[in-house]
């Protein structure tokens, strides 16, 4: 059995006007990664990427996302990140985090930057509640999008 | 043994007027074609379930007299691509006596029931797909080897990418999908040309597996040696078992080193030598036309050309 | 940085009469048909027109060496001049220069 090779792509949004939540779905974003794919790239890049591309997660706290691309073609993707400063009417830049090749270790990376970020989050907040909450908001992971 | 010569384009789309036809073989010469197949399509799945048995299937197209206007220039062979949704098709293609006289038989599913049953049990040579929609349907790796292991062949069309930058990013996709599933094994190029503008030079075709996800080598066999190979499986399948002559150009060299170009060289050479025969029997039971006689030089080794 | 290639093409159209010719529009054809199918970073390449014949409607391209396979796609890839149905022919690729075997008159030569 061959295996298909996945590439998974951790990238931050960091917008320019800081916000707290971000209204970003990933639809929205995989319009906006494809549009830029054959900006840059061209129709020879779309239909190269277009197989099996999918965002497979979206955080709007703490504005992490996970892109699955196939493995042939993923430094199209990875190139252009950089170059992108406008997600749906945000205006926003990517970080990349950690590009993996199992949505597994994907997922151990994030934690662990889920955890540095809760760390920073836990201090400004005061009663009990609005921590637990934001930690069930933070660590949820949505994978079947 | 029907000789054929490279370069191929097996997917002419048949034109009413003879003006355009004539133009665009033309152009196919001039562009240095030799074997080319005028397609016509057949839509079965518009057609009523109702008459079993009785003929589906039209008539080919006459071309006579285009054979005969390029005679020497080029090779017409006749192909029909059989757009269809259910496996019912294949009663109806065993039934048919019209089908029979198409040299290719290309089958187009529209669903993906249709795709898998068109890789696995279609009794044609070639699978293709609708570019306006095309990118719907995805083969998946099984069925993918199933027809590579039968010998069939898939077919990628360059002219709708030329006309319509849509069509070619799907084109794209639907190529790089066969890369993913089965390293591109089994495809060739056809051009499905509306007029000759859209009509472009083998080299130039073969050098489009660089967007199509092929390599360079399997770029050019799919110009080339992939469709001798698709001409050679229609052919066997159009007559079903039969006697072969096998014609020796010259004197018999037996050698375990096969010499691919002496039957050419030799010939002038060898003007005055008997030449010898030799009854090769492929199988016993002969059914329906036999008696093929055929001169025969060895069917692969001519393809090592170009 | 590697070396150039020349491409000769030749230009066939359906009606020439409806479409003006200069060397402009045809090199701004080319690089309109790379930027369309390799993109803005894919296609991003020098072609340089240097000789150019619009009775003969040929014309030779200077293009980097490992540009020359995206060049050609894009060439093939090109279904229309100014609205008009057409067919860029390569006739001949070399890494020297070519120039028209006949005919010089009419000639633009650019360098």
């Amino acid at each position: 059995m061959v295996r298909i090779k996945n590439r998974y792509i951790a990238v931050q949004i960091v917008p320019y006007a800081p916000t707290k939540v971000l209204y970003l779905n990933d639809n929205t974003l995989t319009k906006c990664l494809l549009r830029n794919i054959e900006k840059y790239y061209g129709v020879y890049g779309l239909g190269m990427i277009e197989q099996g591309f999918r965002v497979k997660y979206i955080n709007e706290r703490t504005k992490i996302a996970i892109i699955r691309c196939m493995h042939a073609g993923h430094r199209f993707v990875s190139s252009i990140l950089p170059l992108i400063t406008l997600i749906g009417d945000v205006r926003a830049k990517f970080r990349t985090l950690y590009i993996g090749a199992t949505i597994i270790q994907c997922n151990k990376f994030i934690i662990k930057h889920q955890k540095k970020f809760l760390d920073r989050e836990m201090g400004q907040l005061t009663s009990a509640k609005e921590r637990q909450d934001l930690f069930k908001r933070v660590m949820e992971f949505d994978m079947d999008r | 043994m029907e000789q054929t010569r490279p370069f191929y384009d097996f997917c002419i789309p048949f034109n009413k007027d003879d003006k355009v036809m004539r133009a665009l073989l033309n152009e196919l010469v001039e562009l240095g074609y030799k074997t080319i197949a005028i397609d016509q399509s057949f839509d079965h799945s518009r057609k009523e379930a109702g008459k079993r048995g009785s003929e589906m299937f039209p008539e080919p197209h006459k071309v006579e007299h285009l054979r005969k206007e390029f005679g020497d220039k080029l090779r017409i062979l006749q192909r029909i691509t059989i757009l269809y949704v259910d496996v019912n098709v294949a009663h109806a293609m065993s039934v048919s006596l019209n089908l029979r006289k198409f040299n290719l038989i290309a089958g187009q599913p529209k669903t993906d029931a249709a795709l898998t049953h068109c890789c696995t049990t279609f009794n044609g040579d070639l699978v293709t797909f609708d570019p306006a929609a095309g990118s719907r349907l995805m083969v998946n790796r099984k069925a993918y080897q199933v027809a590579v292991r039968r010998g069939m062949f898939f077919e990628i069309k360059y002219g709708p990418a030329i006309a319509d930058s849509n069509n070619r990013k799907d084109m794209i996709k639907v190529a790089h999908n066969y890369g993913i599933k089965g390293k591109s094994r089994n495809i060739i190029f056809s051009s499905g040309a509306e007029h000759q503008f859209q009509l472009r030079g083998p080299y130039d075709v073969a050098n489009l597996a660089f967007i199509f996800g092929l390599s360079e080598d399997q770029g050019k066999n799919a110009v080339d040696r992939h469709c001798r190979q698709l001409f050679l499986r229609a052919e066997s399948r159009r007559l079903g078992k039969t006697i072969m002559f096998v014609k020796g150009g010259g004197p018999i060299v037996f050698s375990d080193s096969s010499d691919d170009n002496q039957g050419d060289s030799q010939d002038d050479e060898m003007e005055g030598c008997p030449k010898e025969e030799e009854l090769d029997e492929e199988s016993d039971g002969a059914n329906g036309e036999n008696n093929e006689e055929e001169e025969n030089k060895p069917a692969n080794k001519r393809l090592k050309t170009a | 940085m590697s070396g150039y290639q020349y491409l000769d093409v030749k230009l066939k159209l359906r009606d020439p009469e409806s479409v003006t010719l200069t060397p402009v529009f045809l090199c701004g054809c080319i690089l309109n048909s790379l930027a369309s199918v390799f993109g803005e970073i894919g296609g991003q390449t020098s072609v340089k027109i240097v000789k150019f014949s619009a009775s003969q409607q040929r014309s030779v391209f200077r293009v980097p060496e490992n540009f020359l396979q995206r060049v050609r796609i894009a060439l093939s890839l090109i279904g229309y001049y100014q609205e008009v149905p057409c067919h860029f022919q390569v006739l001949s690729t070399s890494p020297k220069r070519i120039d028209f075997e006949d005919s010089e008159e009419e000639v633009i030569a650019f360098i």
